[in-house]
């Protein structure tokens, strides 16, 4: 008689895909029908009577096994997906418009590339699971020194000043192919409860040296200074920690930012002033243009072109705006917020049961706002011009690979809000 | 007329059509089950199951406290109980932890939305979401 509850649990766990479902399933239903079997036993049946009353009364087992295997198969996010892939389908449409100095089919051709790298990415990092990630955080750290290491051995190309390792016929490499390695190691380093102070500032000040020393843009080193703090802030660090932790990384800023405004360069002065004046200097070219291209658009459909410089890239929603009128502006804003909330949902999925998800989330949220607010804000006016692109919609395969994997997290995360994470 | 013949309709499949079917004391008592189970409301066996709740306990015991309340909804059918348990618990309702055995609890989210269903007029508003999940 012993094999009749092994079936019947048998038949419940076949129906069910979870691995990590099936193991607490089933262990959980075998101590209900061992506790009913033991109460039946108490009500004078034998035992192998008691067992099989106990085991009639759970029900039949190939639909309860369906039944538990639709509250516990992995979930897509399928809202998400197509938030990514409109925002993506958004990115073509400045190409579509571009004159000029670049011919739009090769541009086009290169996107549909970015984007099936993108999709990849994002596909290939959902089917992972987040949870395993954390143990190898210190791996993730040391790729992401390499990367910077290889910068600074192997840069041969410089683009405005900075550096990028230029692979003919390929690709470019600069930091943000390693920001996606450091987001998911600083988010284990600050899961661990006994992460010291000095620890974290030694792991964090040699970062920075190599950021410093492979001469990337202050772009980059921002959004990797910024992602760190706010990462900081919601870990489960002691406050305490926190504090000192801050206060050291705010002296050492404070201390580089004099010595950087010592040796500021003239044209970046001359930046920041078109940005406060910009009738007054050539360099508020740009400000008037976009000013220009934004008042003058139409709700639907295309205004007087202009021609615009990265009118793909940094500028790529003025071009949208341009060329297609403010309601296609509106929608991609509205894809761009809506992508936010998401985000902000699965944060609140994941934020009691698991902590390194947790600062997953919010870190891959750092990365992504950063830019789009820095980029909207810059295009309308309430920021000076630098080099900032709108993420999955500028024409670009730098970013994509950070973004996609922000996103993928974000999926895994969703993927597996319903499994349990707590051993058995 | 009618009914002569109608009564002998009866008769007739007695002998032939119900001449193997008895009706046993079993089907009587799933066919009283059935309809015990129809009368009452998913809405009540989760108010109930809520109820039950507010102090910790396992699946086991439960359905024990179920049926002492009179509710049959899981009998003969006791390991659907975990499916709403487990949903309950995906919603974060409730609380599971493992000790030898899973115990349930309910936790803050699902203490004020029994406080709500316990306020007669807006329970079916507020349970239905929760069944349909």
């Amino acid at each position: 008689m012993q094999g009749k509850k092994e079936s019947f649990l048998k038949d419940v766990i076949n129906q069910i895909k979870s691995k990590e479902a099936k193991a607490f399933i089933e262990k959980e239903l075998s101590l209900h029908i061992k506790a009913n079997k033991i109460s039946w036993m108490k009500k004078g049946l034998k035992e192998h009577e008691a067992e099989e009353k106990a085991i009639k009364q759970m029900g039949n087992p190939l639909q309860l096994g369906k039944d538990l295997n639709k509250l516990h198969r992995p979930k897509i996010d399928w809202l998400m997906m197509g938030l990514l892939l409109a925002a993506f389908g958004f990115g073509f449409l400045p190409l579509s418009v571009i004159d000029g100095e670049y011919d739009s089919y090769p541009l086009i051709v290169n996107k549909i590339i970015q984007v099936i790298f993108g999709v990849g990415i994002t596909v290939g990092v959902m089917l992972l699971d987040y949870r395993k990630l954390e143990k190898y955080r210190m791996n993730f750290y040391k790729i992401g020194c390499v990367f910077l290491l290889f910068i600074i051995l192997f840069s041969n190309t410089q683009v405005n000043g900075y550096s990028y390792i230029h692979i003919p016929g390929l690709f470019e490499i600069n930091a943000y192919y390693a920001l996606p390695f450091f987001f998911v190691g600083w988010a284990g380093i600050l899961n661990q409860k006994k992460l010291t102070v000095w620890y974290f500032l030694k792991l964090w000040i040699f970062s920075f040296l190599l950021f410093y020393m492979s001469n990337q843009s202050i772009i980059i080193n921002g959004l990797y200074l910024m992602m760190i703090l706010v990462m900081l802030w919601w870990s489960k660090l002691d406050k305490k920690k926190v504090i000192w932790i801050l206060s050291t990384m705010a002296a050492i800023i404070v201390s580089i930012v004099v010595i950087l405004l010592s040796t500021v360069k003239e044209y970046q002065l001359t930046r920041l002033y078109a940005f406060l004046h910009p009738n007054e200097t050539n360099g508020g070219y740009m400000y008037l243009k976009i000013k220009e291209v934004l008042e003058n658009a139409e709700w639907i459909g295309a205004s007087k072109l202009f021609v615009l410089p990265q009118s793909h890239t940094d500028f790529a929603f003025v071009s949208i705006v341009n060329a297609y009128g403010y309601i296609a502006g509106v929608l991609l804003l509205v894809v761009l917020l809506v992508f936010l909330l998401r985000l902000i949902k699965i944060l609140h999925l994941v934020q009691i049961q698991n902590s390194y998800g947790k600062l997953l989330v919010i870190g891959g949220m750092v990365l992504y706002v950063a830019p789009v607010v820095y980029n909207i804000g810059m295009v309308v006016g309430l920021l000076p011009i630098i080099g900032m692109y709108l993420p999955f919609i500028s024409y670009g395969m730098l970013s994509i690979f950070l973004h996609a994997i922000g996103i993928g997290i974000a999926l895994s995360i969703y993927r597996r809000k319903d499994l349990q994470n707590k051993t058995i | 007329m009618v009914e002569d013949r109608l009564k002998g309709l009866k008769k007739a499949m007695k002998h032939t059509v119900f001449k193997d079917l008895q009706f046993q004391d079993e089907h009587k008592f799933l066919i009283m089950k059935k309809i015990q189970q129809e009368r009452e409301t998913d809405e009540m066996v989760l108010l109930a199951l809520l109820q039950l709740l507010t102090s910790r306990r396992t699946g086991f015991e439960l359905t024990e406290l179920l049926r002492a309340r009179h509710i049959q909804k899981f009998d003969e059918k006791e390991g659907f109980l975990y499916t709403l348990l487990h949903r309950l618990e995906q919603k974060q309702y409730i609380t599971g932890e493992w000790e030898e055995v899973k115990y349930y609890l309910l936790n803050d989210k699902g203490r004020k939305l029994l406080q709500k269903a316990e306020k007669q007029e807006n329970r079916h508003y507020t349970l239905k979401a929760l069944l349909e999940g």
